[in-house]
């Protein structure tokens, strides 16, 4: 149980992307397209409180809107967290 | 107090300002984007962020600008303490047969505009040279951007308290695109 216990605590991976339960600063992939490397990048950020408010349009269509992307190349997220009481995703969209 | 110091170490470090990804001809910096304000009309308001490409002499500033009301925009100036002045011209791809007319360095294009739930939400794309972002950078006061309309003029600049802060962080920036073309 221990075991389990420091391994929740220390690490986290898979479909959620690497998470710190303290600290998270990262830049991770989200998605791909088979459209040319964009040389435009457009972002749009969700921040949350505690768990409880979530507020910002961090769509990935909101991001490409503020890029002036027409065709999305890739996608990339990052995520900022401090004990999961604040947490930042900032998704960057990236095309042309 | 204690998210004010969680919101603070937020972009403290110079590698959360930016992010660079390698691309097929060389570097792509893109800077997150940065707060933007009137001092003297707080009802204005906005954000800016930057895009550079290694191989290019240009880079392209995109600005949310956000007011009460809407703006017709027709021109958009950079302005910067002494003498510096950035002209910049709407930009219109002119197709003539196969060839299309070479876009003007200094030049802006408008992407949206928006109401939005307290404001009009203005996106501005703005091309100029990088040699112009130094020189704005190198200025002892904040440089202005100046979005002139029908319905009047509207102005955003970096927050003076955060000018010398936003110069230093800007300095290392500009220091790194040149050194890795």
């Amino acid at each position: 149980m221990a075991v389990a216990a420091s391994a929740l605590l220390f690490s986290s991976c898979g479909s959620l992307g690497t998470v710190g339960s303290v600290f998270t600063n990262t830049v991770e992939p989200v998605a791909a397209t088979s459209n040319t490397f964009g040389t435009k990048v457009g972002t749009a950020e969700v921040k949350s409180f505690v768990g409880v408010v979530a507020i910002g349009d961090g769509g990935i269509h909101e991001a490409a809107k503020n890029g002036g992307i027409k065709k999305i190349s890739h996608i990339d997220v990052k995520t900022f967290s401090v004990m999961g009481v604040y947490t930042c995703k900032t998704y960057f969209v990236y095309g042309e | 107090m204690v998210l004010g110091q969680i919101f603070a170490a937020q972009g403290k470090d110079l590698k959360d300002r930016y992010i660079l990804r390698v691309i097929p001809n060389g570097y792509q910096y893109f800077v997150v984007p940065f707060i933007l304000e009137n001092p003297s009309n707080k009802s204005q308001s906005g954000q800016a962020d930057i895009t550079y490409l290694s191989y290019e002499e240009d880079l392209t500033m995109n600005v949310s600008a956000y007011s009460p009301t809407p703006l017709d925009i027709d021109s958009v100036v950079i302005l910067s303490a002494p003498s510096k002045r950035i002209v910049l011209y709407p930009r219109e791809d002119k197709h003539l047969g196969n060839v299309v007319q070479t876009e003007p360095t200094n030049s802006f294009t408008i992407f949206f505009v928006e109401k939005e739930k307290k404001h009009w939400h203005h996106r501005i794309s703005c091309r100029f040279a990088i040699d112009d972002l130094r020189t704005i950078y190198r200025a002892k006061q904040p440089y202005q951007i100046q979005i002139f309309s029908e319905q009047g003029k509207l102005c955003l600049q970096v927050p003076p308290k955060k000018w010398a802060q936003e110069q230093k962080d800007f300095t290392d920036i500009l220091f790194i695109f040149n050194k890795n073309k």
